[in-house]
């Protein structure tokens, strides 16, 4: 754990330095940049290396809980095989696991249908991009030639590390019952002036879905906030400082904006703006991070989301899920199990409560007295309570005896699903 | 040194006996559990009442500190030994040499985990495959389970609180308050103490005392048996009924417990399944459980339940509760648990309760029959006035913690918890 610490910094130790009125936008991100962005290159410190791969870990662990849950019954997902490397019956996880494995995709794919359901009419099309997806089939479902719903002209982009989508193209590219929902699979250049590759994209095959492609981008999330230059130092053409807290001086109250400025104040580095390919500005967007920024030290995650503010011009939506409540008796054994994995989530110990959550899409846009669209959340406990049908809820208990009840309620009310929109076209509130 | 002895001192190290010394154990066991009826009756000199421990063995061990050792002290054990925790094999099996060896001293009930269906879901089933390389051990473990009794009845339980082996810090009550709830930690000091609210002498205990016949030998509640020297005891408090789950809609007095066939697998419903599964809830009256098996159960329930069989406390386990014990409906029912920190997960502290022996020399008798000169005779109670709850026994709550990761040889290996990642 302590080997990490140095790609982590602690926000509270960050507030404590700064003076308060000596930070510039110029230095804004400058310090978690510089030491997350030398732990993915190349001649990382290998305890950041290491970290890397226990994070990249924890897609297995979803892969293999998704699994569980699609072995058991509790979902209906055929792909869930192909990314989960394990033994005929190894995958099985603890009810409660596979139950909080139900609602969170179930929670999610009700806002993607959402999404979808009020942007079927755009013309041009709408796209998905979805934070850290690792081996997660949520594309793959949705394309699928069975899928209940046609999905014509969408654009689903995945990001995560290159090694990921080096993983998942092999797994999808030697997967023949995946011809019938994408195209071969074709490996493209992009990103390679932000440490970027192994990206590659494919076409959907089915009819109903047409006009829609699947683009996987090779590429440390924490590229994308490096970006996020200083306005004046920014190429001429990237729209910066139109939406977004991010980008407002005014609004610099937050804390965690504040940060020490480092020795790379003086050397400014001069990067070419960071693009995904066929990610387009002007479609109505959804953002979804499953577990993924929170991983990511707050102001890198707040980069990130200030990135796509103001990469997309059209309406923009997003859908988070992470823990919650690091300070109770629950949370905090959470917080030090994880880390005794070397799981380190810093976003948790700035996001502790739903309040600060739906509080952290205002603060990015999503939802202001200006914007009009809104920020709401639900944790996995109302969920199950609430979006999950009596009907459904008696198929589910059929399939395996619950009988951990009260850790249910304690583990479930500790993870959220906070999701915002801003802008015309769709509408997220449910 | 006995075998059996060296089993204990083997198994309280954490390793597992030979598969053919389970063998032998499970079927001593067996002999002895057979004897024992579906509700076991325990005399009360300084009993101590835990909950679940799913395993969890070096906080058995660590409860053992904080409670006494056996045969030092007298223990009974709520159910659910196995399952979640990484241990369920040394746990149970120690707590079975225990009871071979002091049958006396060592009470097992059944929980909901004791069950061949539930243990291939929740873990004992595979630990017993992992550490022997094939089911025999499990298969012997849930012959036992079957022969577990469902229930106890703690008798002679004081309604006064002995001094505690530890200082305190907290002053003492005023003279003539009695003690009602005592609360230690795991160092044995009081953290708190609550005297008991309508203080003895008033018309509420007369009105109690009415119609309870004199003290006379009678044999355990409901047994019919009269003349054991074990009834003699005085009762002041009103007997204690231990029960892993809770009520049955199905069963309205404890003699009822004891008619049913025990000796079988958990059965999906009925009156076995719910004591072993239901839980108290905010509600009136039944409702459906949540788990899928047993019922809710509300206040009215357990006051009518415990009026009609002359209880005054139903101690039961089966809900993790976060600080280790929950009395509820006005102290007419308690849960316990004893696992801490629950599943290496939950981050709860656990408890255990202390019942002190009676010494008073009131001699006044309940039985827990509640046959015997009841106005309500215990047909058409439920219709009746509001009855009058039994003046309770002290309780002394020892809470405890998680035992330390390194200490007494645990794995270097730390278990792994499962989250939503």
């Amino acid at each position: 754990m302590s080997g990490t610490a140095p790609s982590i910094p602690n926000l509270l130790t960050l507030r404590g330095r700064v003076g308060g009125g000596g930070v510039t936008q110029r230095g804004r991100y400058r310090g978690v940049i510089h030491r997350g962005g030398r732990g993915h290159g190349p001649g990382a410190p290998s305890a950041s290396a290491a970290h890397d791969a226990t994070i990249q870990g924890t897609d297995t662990d979803a892969a293999v809980s998704r699994l569980s849950a699609v072995q058991i019954g509790y979902l209906d997902d055929p792909y869930a095989e192909l990314f989960a490397q394990s033994g005929p019956g190894a995958a099985r996880r603890l009810p409660i696991i596979n139950r909080g494995t139900y609602a969170r995709t179930t929670a999610i794919d009700k806002l993607v249908d959402k999404f979808l359901d009020d942007t079927e009419s755009s013309s041009e099309g709408r796209q998905i991009v979805s934070l850290g997806a690792g081996t997660d089939t949520r594309g793959l479902r949705l394309f699928s030639p069975s899928a209940p719903t046609p999905r014509k002209r969408v654009i689903y982009h995945e990001v995560d590390f290159p090694a990921m989508c080096d993983k998942k193209q092999r797994i999808v590219r030697g997967a023949p019952q995946l011809r019938s929902i994408l195209s071969d699979p074709e490996s493209m250049e992009e990103l390679a002036q932000h440490g970027g590759g192994k990206s590659w994209h494919s076409k959907a095959v089915a009819e109903k879905h047409e006009g829609s492609e699947l683009w996987v981008h090779g590429l440390d999330l924490r590229a994308i906030a490096a970006s996020q230059q200083p306005q004046k130092t920014l190429p001429p053409g990237v729209p910066v400082g139109s939406r977004g807290l991010h980008a407002s001086p005014s609004t610099s109250s937050s804390t965690t904006q504040q940060e020490e400025q480092t020795e790379e104040e003086t050397q400014p580095r001069q990067k070419e703006a960071l693009t995904l390919t066929s990610l387009k500005p002007n479609l109505p967007t959804l953002i979804i991070s499953e577990c993924c920024l929170c991983y990511l030290p707050p102001l890198t995650a707040s980069a990130i989301l200030s990135f796509f503010a103001t990469t997309i011009r059209s309406s923009l939506g997003i859908v988070i899920y992470e823990p919650i409540k690091p300070d109770d008796a629950f949370g905090k054994m959470m917080v030090s199990n994880l880390a005794a994995r070397d799981i380190n989530m810093p976003t948790l110990e700035v996001y502790k409560e739903a309040h600060d959550q739906e509080r952290r899409l205002r603060e990015a846009g999503f939802g202001g007295e200006e914007e009009g669209g809104g920020a709401r959340s639900k944790t996995i406990v109302q969920i199950w309570e609430e979006w999950t049908s009596q009907e459904e809820k008696e198929r589910l208990d059929a399939l395996e005896g619950l009988d951990e009840v009260e850790e249910w309620q304690l583990l479930a009310a500790h993870y959220i699903v906070v999701w915002g929109w801003r802008g015309e076209g769709f509408d997220l509130g449910i | 040194m006995s075998d059996l002895d060296r089993a204990i001192a083997q198994l309280r190290a954490c390793r597992p006996i030979p598969e053919s010394d389970v063998r032998e154990l499970c079927h001593k066991a067996r002999e002895i559990l057979i004897e024992e009826g579906n509700v076991v009756t325990v005399n009360a000199p300084v009993t101590v009442i835990c909950g679940d421990i799913h395993g969890q063995f070096h906080d058995l061990m660590e409860l053992f500190r904080v409670g006494g050792d056996p045969p030092d002290t007298n223990y009974l054990f709520m159910g659910d030994f196995v399952d979640r925790g990484f241990y369920s094999l040394e746990t149970f099996l120690l707590l079975l040499c225990l009871k071979v060896r002091y049958p006396d001293r060592m009470t097992l009930i059944r929980g909901n985990h004791e069950s061949r269906q539930i243990t291939t879901v929740y873990g004992f089933y595979d630990e017993c495959y992992r550490k022997y390389g094939s089911a025999n051990v499990w298969r012997y473990c849930c012959d036992v389970f079957d022969y577990l009794a469902l229930g106890a009845i703690v008798l002679g339980a004081s309604n006064t609180i002995s001094p505690s082996a530890g200082e305190s810090s907290i002053p003492t009550t005023p003279e003539g308050d009695e003690v009602e709830i005592e609360v230690c930690n795991a160092q044995g000091e009081v953290m708190s103490r609550f005297p008991r609210p309508n203080n003895g002498t008033n018309n509420d205990l007369q009105s109690r005392t009415n119609g309870i016949p004199p003290p006379s030998n009678t044999g355990p509640p409901g047994s019919g048996a009269s003349g054991s020297s074990r009834g003699t005891v005085g009762n002041p408090a009103g007997a204690v009924l231990c029960v892993h789950g809770g009520l049955s809609p199905l069963i309205d007095k404890v003699d009822k417990i004891r008619l049913l066939d025990r000796k079988q697998e958990v059965p999906h419903e009925g009156a076995m399944c719910d004591l072993l599964w239901s839980d108290p809830d905010e509600i009136d009256g039944w409702g459906l459980s949540p788990r899928g098996a047993g019922f809710l159960f509300g206040a009215d329930i357990v006051k009518v339940f415990n009026h009609r069989n002359d209880l005054s406390l139903i101690a039961r386990a089966h809900q993790l509760v976060m600080e280790g014990f929950k009395e509820m409906f006005d102290a007419s029912i308690v849960t316990v648990w004893s696992a801490p920190n629950y599943c290496y997960r939950c981050g709860n502290v656990a408890a255990l309760l202390e019942l002190s022996e009676d010494d008073s020399g009131l001699g006044v008798l309940a039985r827990s029959n509640g046959d015997v000169n009841r106005s309500d005779g215990g047909g058409g109670g439920l219709g009746d006035s509001e009855p009058q709850p039994m003046k309770g026994p002290a309780r002394r709550y020892r809470v405890f913690q998680a035992a330390p990761q390194d200490s007494r040889g645990m794995p270097a290996k730390k278990p792994v918890a499962d989250y939503f990642l």
